[in-house]
């Protein structure tokens, strides 16, 4: 008799459990679907005995009475005793569960937590057999009932027909056996743990280090070789003549010219072909590298099924317990990537798929009144596309309503009223992520979205340095895209320089690099602005975000990096840009846990380490800041002398709103008026306006009339007028200026900033 | 919502485990050698006109020429981090932490001294200005702190021991390394 130690096997069988309990669980929704499926039913009856055998192996009496009640019932399916019904699922789940449950307490007593005997109690009622009731119950105390079955075995699903018939023989021996059998079932694969993965990693991570240090050292070698061909281009051009004059001379030099020469010469050969070898090499070792890189990575590379495979079960509870019909599409399930990535995405989708279930999916009445099926849909997709995975989960609900979230995040301060006007629906959508802003009770007016989506932005994009995408159409769904780096070791970063020191910005959250005119900063509600691509972009500087005193700044042109996340943009003022390059990602120690900014730093070629910014939190503190800027500018303005205010006379009216938006979100106030004659009214009446912003053709009183009127009526004639027409011939302009207009915008050249800019130089 | 994922929650409950588990064996094992070992091995540093000490058991090594990156934002005592043979170490300014009066260090001009400690949670590098002997002390020699300290300082200071007519300080290495922005 062997002696071994039970508990020390606890652990082997928790990981091993955890494979079942997951085959399992999968084993049950397919059943309900399937309910034939012999193929299946002998996996679970063979996944339910091998439960049952282990764990009594390692003396967790509990798991292997449910194991057995399970192995019981799937039995009878099995031989055709009893059919597999839906309404089985239930205690079938509830009995997995307890199973977890026990495995998790390792043995610890659990009767105040888990009544055991009651599930045991159901698990009978189920299997049709009140009877085996007793047979459980000296199991316990009795005599291990049987081994688990050999999985190493060529045809498993026969010897487990001879072992369920209840082979009984109480035999420890046998246990030491079957520990035996179970290592010799892994013949292609070694189990190996993470941490020596991990560690083997970071070896390899110190690797590439190295090759970036060669490469930069074969930089260095080349620019020392072209040096050299410099020296020898020279060299040639005063060599004749030194030779000459050498020659001449009595007490000359000649030898050592001669000498000299062939030592260059001599140089510029060896040292050509050391770069030669050199260049060689360093190729030869780069792909070696990059392979091995390739290689370790796909150690820990597993498909995303291991994380999928575990939604249809939640899925299915959570629909039960909103009362929804749903059901998950999964695809892609064998697109691979990173363990730890893995580990990291498995929250946020969680959240995403219960906001789906719990918000997106309406209830079977609605769908039918709305003209859709019963049935709502989720769709989970995974794919890879270049060095990223993209995750979809698309559902077929109600959607988010853009209006209701810009309302709600008005009235909880995150966005001013003229803010949330000027977001396009996307950009609005994207306010969900806000932090805290699910927690809010306005969010159940808003479909609740946003209910942990903070959770979700904070694991996407902080931690896995992906991206995030939500489009949705009212009444038809919202499709959630995640991007995410196929590993979290290596990524390409643009490096800056900003207060003197380097900073490391991933290329992935990078939308454009500029090197901007310091005249094209537009100030804008006390922002600073640039405009691109006929969108304002607030731009910082990135000293001031990270707290830094001011660098040196060279050139006249400001270097600005744009980046963009969850629909906004900001340009980052530094002082220059160093270059782009690959870089490993290091933690900045177990001391610094989390710090704002910093997402990590990276070793460069010369030792030297360049903390990694996280850009999620830049933009987060530059809005602040800005916000704050903003604040101060606008109490300065209305210390000043209030907000300025403007009439609009304009008859289109999309235009005339259009006008409106763009002054109220400058911070003025905005009267309109649909005609030319309507306007003076106004004026007349004594509406005080700092400005009039008129159009030309318009009913009863075009705009040249009306800029007559006020500039000979001499109480209004001090008022500014711009006239903004789509006329432009030279003769209209001359009409204009004639009438006494003060600036004349035509429409084609007319965006916001030249509105804004005119308005504002005339009332100054 | 107790169902949603059960695997998940036990792969996770084993993983916590596995770490609680490592850490009680750890902790155990520590214990054994304490009160096991009758003197206490210190290493002597000195913060302006002050002299500390820490247990020799949680010093790592001893660095006397780094560069230090400095990380923005981050609390006044925490200088940046260096590259320790391609380590990430944070460095700590102790006696910015503790509110001591130390030379001030130039980190520009000057690289002052390190000792690198560790505890079972975290490993970092104390700047000090300078750095004395080793010495073994008797364990019943060491003595609860002053109580004239204040209160924000005694509790990074775990005891302290008459040496040479000097009264030093042991510095409390649990409460001097606590990971940063953990719940943050």
């Amino acid at each position: 008799m062997v002696e071994f130690d039970r508990s020390a096997f606890i652990k082997k069988f928790q990981e091993e459990a955890t494979e079942y309990l997951q085959r399992l669980n999968e084993g049950v929704i397919t059943l309900e679907a399937e309910p034939e499926n012999r193929e299946l039913i002998d996996q679970m009856l063979r996944d339910a005995h091998t439960l049952k055998g282990s764990s009594r192996m390692v003396g967790l009496i509990e798991i292997s009475d449910v194991a057995h009640r399970l192995e019981d019932i799937m039995v009878k399916v099995r031989d055709g005793d009893m059919r597999y019904a839906p309404e089985m699922s239930d205690v079938f789940f509830e009995a997995l569960d307890t199973i977890v449950f026990l495995s998790e307490s390792a043995g610890a007593d659990v009767s105040g937590e888990a009544d055991i005997p009651a599930l045991l109690e159901r698990l009978a009622v189920v299997a049709g057999n009140g009877a085996l009731d007793e047979a459980a119950e000296d199991a316990p105390a009795g005599p291990m009932p049987e081994a688990p079955p050999a999985p190493a075995a060529q045809s498993p699903a026969k010897e487990q027909k001879s072992a369920s018939k209840g082979v009984k023989k109480p035999s420890p021996k046998k246990a030491v056996h079957d520990e035996e059998t179970l290592q010799t079932r892994v013949q292609h694969t070694v189990r190996v743990r993470t941490e020596q993965v991990d560690r083997l990693l970071n070896l390899v991570s110190e690797v590439v280090i190295a090759q970036i240090k060669d490469e930069q050292r074969s930089r260095d070698l080349r620019s020392l070789q072209a040096l050299m061909n410099e020296t020898n281009q020279l060299w040639s051009r005063v060599r004749t003549t030194a030779m000459n004059m050498a020659a001449n001379d009595s007490g000359g030099f000649s030898e050592e010219l001669e000498m000299l020469d062939e030592l260059l010469a001599d140089q510029r050969k060896r040292l050509g072909s050391i770069v030669k070898v050199d260049a060689e090499d360093a190729s030869r070792a780069s792909t070696v590298v990059s392979d091995l890189q390739e290689q370790s990575m796909a150690l820990r590379m597993l498909p995303v099924s291991t994380v999928f495979n575990t939604f249809p079960r939640s899925v299915r509870d959570l629909a039960h317990q909103f009362n929804k019909d749903v059901e998950l599409e999964i695809e892609g399930g064998d697109t691979e990537l990173d363990k730890k990535v893995l580990e990291e995405i498995n929250d946020p989708l969680i959240h995403i798929m219960r906001n789906a279930v719990d918000h997106g999916i309406e209830s079977p009445a609605e769908r039918v009144a709305a003209g859709k099926p019963a049935k709502g849909t989720i769709r989970l997709a995974a794919k890879q596309e270049g060095d990223h995975i993209i995750i979809e989960i698309a559902d077929d609900g109600a959607g988010i309503d853009p209006e209701k979230v810009r309302a709600a995040a008005v009235r909880k301060g995150y966005v001013s009223q003229t803010e949330a006007k000027s977001m396009s629906d996307r950009e609005a959508s994207y306010l969900i992520f806000e932090a805290g802003f699910s927690t809010s009770a306005i969010i159940t007016e808003i479909s609740g979205r946003g209910v942990g989506m903070d959770v979700v932005r904070e694991f996407i994009v902080e931690k896995l340095k992906g991206s995030l995408d939500v489009t949705s159409v009212l009444g038809q769904g919202t499709t959630f895209r995640l991007t995410i780096p196929l590993t979290l070791a290596i990524i390409r970063a643009l490096l800056v320089s900003t207060g003197g020191r380097t900073y490391a910005i991933p290329t992935a959250s990078i939308e454009e690099t500029l090197r901007i005119d310091p005249a094209e900063v537009i100030k804008v509600e006390g922002r600073e602005v640039i405009r691109r691509q006929r969108r304002t972009i607030p731009i910082v500087h990135l000293r001031d975000v990270l707290g830094l005193e001011a660098g040196e700044v060279s050139g006249r042109k400001l270097p600005v990096v744009t980046v963009g996340f969850s629909g906004h943009r900001i340009g980052f003022l530094v002082d220059s840009f160093v270059g782009e390059q690959q870089i490993v990602i290091k933690t900045l120690g177990t001391h610094l846990v989390r710090v704002d900014n910093v997402a990590g730093v990276t070793i460069l070629g010369a030792g030297e380490v360049v903390p990694i910014l996280n850009v999620p939190d830049l933009m987060h503190h530059a809005r602040q800041l800005a916000g704050m800027r903003t604040r101060q500018a606008a109490a300065a303005k209305k210390a000043e002398s209030g907000p300025k205010r403007i009439l609009i006379c304009e008859d289109s009216f999309t235009t005339r709103e259009l006008e409106r938006s763009i002054f109220e979100a400058a911070g003025y106030d905005v009267e309109t008026a649909i005609d030319g004659a309507l306007g003076l009214a106004k004026l007349r009446e004594g509406l005080r306006v700092h400005a009039v912003v008129t159009d030309v053709q318009m009913p009863n009183m075009t705009g040249f009339e009306l800029t007559r009127a006020i500039k000979s009526d001499s109480r209004l004639k001090a008022i500014p007028v711009i006239i903004v027409t789509s006329l432009e011939r030279e003769e209209e302009k001359a009409e204009g200026i004639e009438a006494g207009a003060d600036a004349y915008i035509t429409k084609s050249v007319f965006n916001q900033d030249t509105l804004i800019d005119t308005v504002e130089r005339l009332i100054r | 919502m107790n169902n949603e994922s059960p695997i998940i929650r036990e792969s996770l409950a084993q993983q916590s485990l596995d770490i609680l588990r490592m850490r009680a064996e750890s902790l155990s094992l520590a214990e054994d050698e304490e009160t096991t070992a009758e003197t206490l091995g210190l290493l002597l540093f000195r913060l302006g006109e002050e002299w500390y000490a820490v247990p020799i058991a949680g010093v790592r090594e001893i660095i006397n020429d780094f560069v230090l990156t400095p990380i923005p934002r981050v609390p006044e005592f925490i200088r940046g981090v260096m590259n320790v043979r391609g380590e990430i170490v944070s460095v700590t300014d102790i006696a910015v932490l503790m509110r001591i009066a130390s030379d001030g260090h130039r980190f520009e001009r000057e690289l002052p001294a390190a000792i690198i400690v560790r505890t079972e949670l975290c490993v970092s590098a104390l700047v000090v200005d300078e750095i004395g002997d080793i010495v073994e002390v008797a364990r019943e020699s060491v003595e609860p702190p002053l109580a004239t300290l204040d209160r924000s300082q005694v509790e990074f200071i775990s005891g302290s021991v008459y040496l040479d007519g000097r009264l030093i300080g042991i510095v409390n290495l649990d409460r001097v390394l606590e990971p940063i922005g953990e719940n943050s």
